[in-house]
């Protein structure tokens, strides 16, 4: 791998998210697959099931809490796979393995840094994200602050996210889906558009959670398949499988241990933060703890969401072994069967090659597909934390100071979600074939940086004010932009400059503990009547964050 | 009328109690998984010749790949022990809302 498409790669699985690896592929010489039969008839069915799911959920969802949070009313089980299939894009299967496939051991640093979110957002959070939630993360920073102003900051700091991270999966799915399926780009972003904007404006929540539940499912299945395949070909002997790949790698022995994965020190922690702390400030996977019933429900999902993310992470290192000791010595899978060369569709095709090496054509289709249905539901999750937003956050709380009525605000939410769908479109086709490596980091930046420290604040700190949030939100935010604009990705990269300002591609060890920092200084020093009412209020706050009294209950179907 | 009922609540030692064993579960784990991974990553960062010492002699797998398992699996583990000391709480916040007249 050369440093620059290492570099993307890097970039990928910090969002989980297809990414420039795949526009590299396909500059670097991919070819568009012919027309995959299975793989469309599979992916055919996965969107009749979908669509008939979203019709049944549509003369479901009457009120605001069924369409936000499909009423309160999923399990922790059912929430625990949805919220996994929300997280598991399609670049973990294909972007993961690919990097255990050129790098081993570095590939599961990687995965294991995005690991570790899940385990400290039970810890920190998901218990508290249900007793104080509503509909949307910033009725909790809203809950006792000024709510016009919290809610500016959380809707600003949510739709940042999500339309970066939306931006990147457009782009990956048109990609992606041209590779797999032999179509278009501008087809494939039009169809995926189109899709997440049926599913999410008539099925809302009820429907997006089971897009989710079915996607996680068929990807879990997938992959385990496809590990045991691969596997079963060593007996199941790790050894025998590390031993195979070392024996064919161009790295050899090196694979099995730490590469050059980080520059220096502080590049791994700063990575490592914003990985960790970065999903504990995603909007659309914080919405996800707002549809269980309870606190109990909400902690026993983000456990299932744990075991099932670690679960395949750890599975996806079989897989990347696995396309080392099985395809690098085979030429049918390479450019011009030149062993050793560009691997045909790309980099990133490592995961599907090995389906067709081990299962054949009809693993391949089915693979295929399940890839599809991942960027479909991923991107309906982002598309409803992005439309709850615009009209829950700034519609019905900001502009019809919590006046609105229901209907209205189903109807705004409606119209955001086409709105949303047609810029995703549009900025798919604008940005295709762009390295956007950088939207990424940027993404996780901002959630670690703002959404993180304002929401965590809010919860714990009786001290916080209105003031100190914003001053802390807003300062996290810029510096985190500021700082991957001025990182290698974009300045070098992107901008073409010789030498980067700033030396690290993650921002997060410098932004996230500014954001803290300024939010808690200018709350020490915010002496207003206001600040002191903000503080008084904490106190019910905190019973209701401990206790769940107040919070709003399930309602019955 | 919220707010006497919060009073209430908050009066209760049970209360009390359930929010200091909170903190001090929840703090001890989120600090041991902190520590779990951060060793991982600064070891990969300034000791990496550790990770890369063979599990066996004549093997080829390094000690990386099950402390990186364990880097996974301890963590997850730890949420397992995270619901067991939850349910307790579950049992005396319902203990705490019968006595304050819910």
């Amino acid at each position: 791998m050369t440093r620059r498409s290492l570099h993307s790669a890097l970039g990928a699985l910090l969002a989980l998210a297809p990414t420039p690896v795949l526009a590299e592929a396909i500059a670097g010489g991919g070819t568009k697959q012919p027309i995959n039969v299975t793989a469309i008839t599979i992916f055919f069915l996965f969107v009749l099931a979908t669509l008939a799911i979203t019709y049944w959920a549509a003369k479901r969802s009457h009120s605001a809490a069924d369409f936000y949070t499909a009423g309160g009313g999923i399990t922790g089980f059912q929430n625990g796979l949805a919220v996994a299939g929300d997280y598991m894009s399609a670049a973990t299967l294909l972007g993961i393995t690919s990097l255990v496939y050129a790098r081993g051991y570095d590939g599961f640093i990687y995965a294991i840094a995005f690991f570790m979110g899940w385990p400290v957002l039970l810890f920190l959070m998901a218990e508290r994200l249900r007793n104080l939630g509503r509909f949307t993360f910033a009725d909790i920073v809203s809950y006792r602050l000024n709510p016009t102003s919290m809610r500016i900051l959380a809707a600003v700091g949510g739709l940042t996210v999500v339309f970066f991270y939306l931006i990147v999966q457009m782009v990956g799915a048109g990609e992606l889906i041209g590779l797999l399926f032999g179509l278009d780009y501008n087809i494939a972003v039009v169809i995926v558009g189109v899709l997440m904007i049926v599913y999410v404006a008539f099925g809302g929540m009820i429907a997006t959670t089971w897009v989710q539940i079915i996607k996680a499912t068929l990807l879990l299945a997938g992959g385990t398949l496809l590990g045991v395949l691969a596997w079963s070909r060593f007996g199941f002997s790790f050894e025998a499988l590390s031993k195979a790949a070392v024996a064919v790698h161009k790295n050899g022995l090196a694979i099995m241990g730490p590469g050059t994965l980080f520059k220096d020190p502080v590049s791994a922690i700063s990575f490592a933060l914003g990985a960790t702390f970065g999903l504990l400030g995603l909007p659309h996977i914080l919405m996800r703890f707002f549809t269980v019933p309870d606190a109990g429900e909400a902690r026993k999902s983000a456990v299932y969401a744990a075991g099932f993310i670690g679960y395949f992470f750890l599975l996806i290192c079989i897989l990347g072994l696995g396309g080392i000791a099985i395809l690098s010595t085979d030429p049918a899978f390479f450019v011009d069967g030149k062993v050793g060369g560009a691997m045909i569709g790309g980099a990133n095709m490592v995961a599907l090659h090995l389906a067709k090496a081990t299962g054949g054509d009809l693993l391949l289709g089915f693979l295929s597909a399940v890839a599809f249905a991942t960027i479909l539901a991923v991107v309906a999750g982002l598309a409803l934390a992005g439309a709850s937003a615009i009209s829950h956050d700034l519609y019905a709380s900001l502009i019809k100071k919590g006046q609105a009525s229901e209907q209205d605000e189903l109807r705004v939410t409606r119209i955001a979600t086409i709105v949303i769908g047609i810029v995703a479109i549009g900025l798919g086709m604008l940005f295709k074939g762009q390295n956007l490596a950088f939207l990424v980091s940027l993404a996780f930046g901002i959630a670690a940086s703002s959404n993180f420290p304002v929401l965590l604040l809010a919860m714990y700190w009786k001290g916080l004010t209105t003031r100190g949030a914003l001053a802390g939100g807003f300062t996290g935010l810029a510096l985190a932009v500021a700082l991957v604009i001025l990182s290698p990705a974009v300045w070098k990269t992107v901008l073409g400059f010789p030498q980067a300002i700033f030396p690290y591609d993650a921002p997060a060890l410098f932004s996230m503990p500014a954001a803290f920092i300024i939010a808690i200084l200018v709350s020490k020093m915010d002496s207003s009547a206001q600040a002191k009412k903000e503080m008084e209020a904490f106190d019910d706050q905190f019973v209701r964050a401990q206790t769940g009294l107040g919070a709003a209950a399930a309602s019955k179907h | 009328m919220q707010t006497d009922l919060n009073e209430t609540i908050r009066a209760n030692p049970r209360f009390q109690e359930l929010v200091k064993r909170r903190a001090r579960i929840n703090g001890a784990l989120f600090w041991i998984s902190m520590v779990i991974y951060f060793s991982l990553i600064l070891t990969v960062a300034f000791a990496p010749d550790v990770l890369r010492t063979p599990l066996f002699a004549g093997g080829v797998v390094t000690i990386g790949w099950p402390i990186g398992a364990v880097v996974v699996i301890g963590p997850w583990l730890l949420t397992l022990l995270y619901i067991h000391f939850a349910k307790a709480d579950t049992a005396t916040i319902k203990q705490i809302f019968k006595e304050s007249g819910l």
